[in-house]
């Protein structure tokens, strides 16, 4: 492991100053369309950067759809949208190979997938045939066709949507699958000003429009830079604490909680905690990573990562009350 | 000559017979109202070399609707067999009703013929239930109680006696645990110096451990966090240790500490903060600054030995 001096981390904050600047251009040009929602858009930006893609869950009417579509515009990055239904095919998806009797032979017609950002629309509508073909994409970030592998572009960034109410007729995501979503966010609704504020600007009569205020290659850079932010061993020590209290709760004297989970986070869930921390702290303009990063996206990274017993589902515990209270008993560095 | 005779031992065994077997069909009233039993008795006497076919009283008798049928009986007088059989008959129709002729058959042991004797018809008279249309109607009467089988009282015992029996046996076994001898909690060591005094002596030690003179900033302002973190766990009995510098600055929000400690803690936790994460190395001036605001916030906020002692 390369150890950084005082200085390179000095020197590392000040770049990491410069090359975030985006992050407020960005939030400034879709907060245009997107009020009260910023929690979204910060989890949002750190999917993208930190190259994960997003589960989001919230009843319908919360702006999903118009976050990542003013995303995409604000990178000029293609869009696609695909609504997950119980009737939908992986070829659908993914895209399949095409007749044609012109030239006798067959052509490959893309699926929407090929985009730079997708939005999977209520996922657990299709069966698990079509989660699986979108999931390898995300996974590979390649799709093959007949014999013909295709690279995705990119930036490229999934978020899937699910919807906690109408849970007749769907087919929820395998634990292992939810697993290979960086986050997963919940978001409610907005405060009653800023609902205020979205009424006002969907009655004007002239609406906003997003213009492009990052280039897709800033966007990249910003990517590698993520990777630099200076993480110190104390607070790999605390994401190991944490991790570590989900898998062995009796150690961290939370025994109560043993009965309470099915199974902890897996090394998946060190990683990414560990990226998306380091991702925050880069929208944060800052080059090191602090303990509040970690508590800011800490159950977004776990919450679909613990899974709950029915012991603590007929007591109505959460996952998130399971990491609330390991929050409350790990040591802070 | 020679025919008379011939018919004379013609007629012969007939007239055995006929005096040896008589049947006959007695009523006790041959006058009811409609729906009102009567007590029927049938009767064979024949000889005891002969066996009798009872008649079946359905199919013998068709006007009249059989309510009980009872035991027969069958005496033996001398050479001759007695047989009653008794029924509870009634009628539904009104009139002048006739009992069918009742058909016995007789036989003897071994021989394939079988004679039939048949009873006397009877006249019954069936009238209407006489009714006084003088007088008002009356009201229908209500369903008779019919009187509570032990089946259908069983309920109103079992589940009171059961619900005695669950009480019981609750509270047996909440005696049973209140006798059981309760674990004694563990002694909890309680420090017995004041978490100023203790928080004063950390400091002093650190001072004198002469860390960040050595370079070694990052133990030095790690160990100046945890003992004021370790004082406020004590003094204001608040998580520190479990808390990020920010949520602690949002906790003492709510704490009465005047608003120059609070920004003195915070000087000294976001110092030790950078020392700690981003390997900042501060000033020698801040350094020893730190571990005067830290002793400052402490002597600001300590609990008045004066005032703990008067508690």
């Amino acid at each position: 492991m390369e150890t950084l001096s005082a200085t390179d981390i000095q020197q590392l904050n000040e770049r990491i100053k410069q090359e975030s600047a985006f992050i407020d251009l960005l939030n400034l040009e879709i907060g245009k369309k997107i009020v009260g929602q910023q929690y979204m858009l910060e989890r949002l930006l750190i999917g993208l950067l930190a190259q994960g893609h997003i589960l989001l869950e919230g009843v319908p009417g919360l702006a999903k759809t118009l976050a990542i579509k003013s995303l995409a515009s604000a990178v000029n990055a293609k869009f696609s949208r695909i609504q997950f239904t119980p009737d939908l095919l992986p070829a659908d998806v993914v895209g399949t190979m095409i007749y044609s009797p012109a030239d006798n032979s067959f052509q490959v017609k893309k699926g929407p997938v090929f985009a730079n950002f997708i939005l999977a629309d209520e996922i657990n509508r299709a069966p698990a045939k079509v989660q699986s073909a979108l999931l390898e994409a995300m996974q590979e970030r390649q799709v093959t066709i007949g014999d013909q592998s295709f690279s995705l572009e990119e930036p490229f960034l999934v978020l899937a949507t699910q919807n906690p109410i109408e849970q007749e007729g769907t087919y929820p995501l395998p634990e292992a699958q939810v697993d290979r979503f960086m986050l997963k966010v919940v978001i409610t609704y907005p405060e009653r000003e800023d609902e205020r504020q979205i009424i006002r600007q969907n009655l004007q009569t002239t609406q906003e429009t997003i213009q492009q205020v990052v280039k897709p290659e800033e966007v990249l850079k910003a990517r590698n830079t993520v990777r630099d932010v200076y993480m110190d061993e104390k607070i790999e020590n605390y994401i190991l604490d944490i991790v570590m209290a989900t898998r062995q709760p009796e150690r961290f004297q939370l025994n109560d909680l043993k009965p309470l989970i099915a199974y902890g986070g897996s090394p998946r869930a060190s990683i990414n905690l560990a990226m998306a921390a380091k991702t925050y702290a880069f929208v944060k303009h800052r080059g090191y990573v602090i303990p509040e990063d970690i508590r800011a996206i800490c159950y977004d990274v776990m919450r679909h990562r613990v899974g709950i017993t029915y012991e603590a589902e007929a007591e109505n515990i959460t996952a998130e009350d399971i990491i609330t209270e390991i929050l409350n008993k790990v040591e802070v560095p | 000559m020679k025919q008379w005779w011939f018919i004379v031992l013609l007629w012969w065994p007939i007239s055995l017979w006929s005096q040896t077997v008589e049947v006959s069909a007695t009523l006790d009233t041959n006058h009811i109202r409609i729906g009102e039993p009567i007590h029927l008795t049938l009767q064979a006497v024949y000889d005891t070399s002969l066996q009798v076919e009872w008649p079946l009283f359905d199919q013998a008798v068709q006007s009249f609707p059989l309510i009980e049928t009872y035991d027969r009986e069958k005496l033996t007088e001398g050479p001759q067999h007695i047989e009653r059989g008794s029924y509870d008959i009634t009628a539904f129709d009104t009139g002048f009703i006739v009992l069918e002729p009742i058909a016995f058959g007789f036989y003897r042991e071994g021989e394939p013929t079988t004679d039939t004797f048949l009873t006397e018809p009877l006249l019954v008279q069936v009238d209407f239930v006489e009714v006084d249309t003088t007088q008002p109607y009356k009201p229908i009467k209500g369903p008779i109680d019919a009187p509570m089988t032990w089946r259908e009282w069983l309920p109103y015992v079992a589940i009171p006696l059961m619900l005695v029996v669950l009480g019981l046996i609750i509270w047996y076994l909440y005696k049973k645990q209140k006798e059981k001898p309760q674990p004694t909690p563990e002694p909890i060591d309680l420090p017995t110096e004041p978490a100023h005094v203790i928080a004063l002596r950390e400091l002093e030690a650190l001072e004198r451990a002469e860390l960040w003179q050595a370079g070694d900033y990052k133990e030095y302002h790690d160990r100046v966090s945890d003992i004021l973190r370790g004082y406020i766990e004590r003094r204001f009995h608040i998580e520190a240790l479990e808390s990020t510098t920010e949520e602690l600055m949002v906790t003492f929000n709510k704490v009465p500490v005047p608003r120059l400690q609070v920004e003195q803690l915070r000087e000294v936790l976001t110092i030790a903060d950078l020392a700690k994460f981003a390997k900042v190395e501060p000033l020698p001036e801040e350094n020893a600054k730190s571990l005067s605001l830290a002793r400052d916030f402490i002597a600001a906020t300590k609990v008045d030995e004066k005032e703990e002692g008067a508690a």
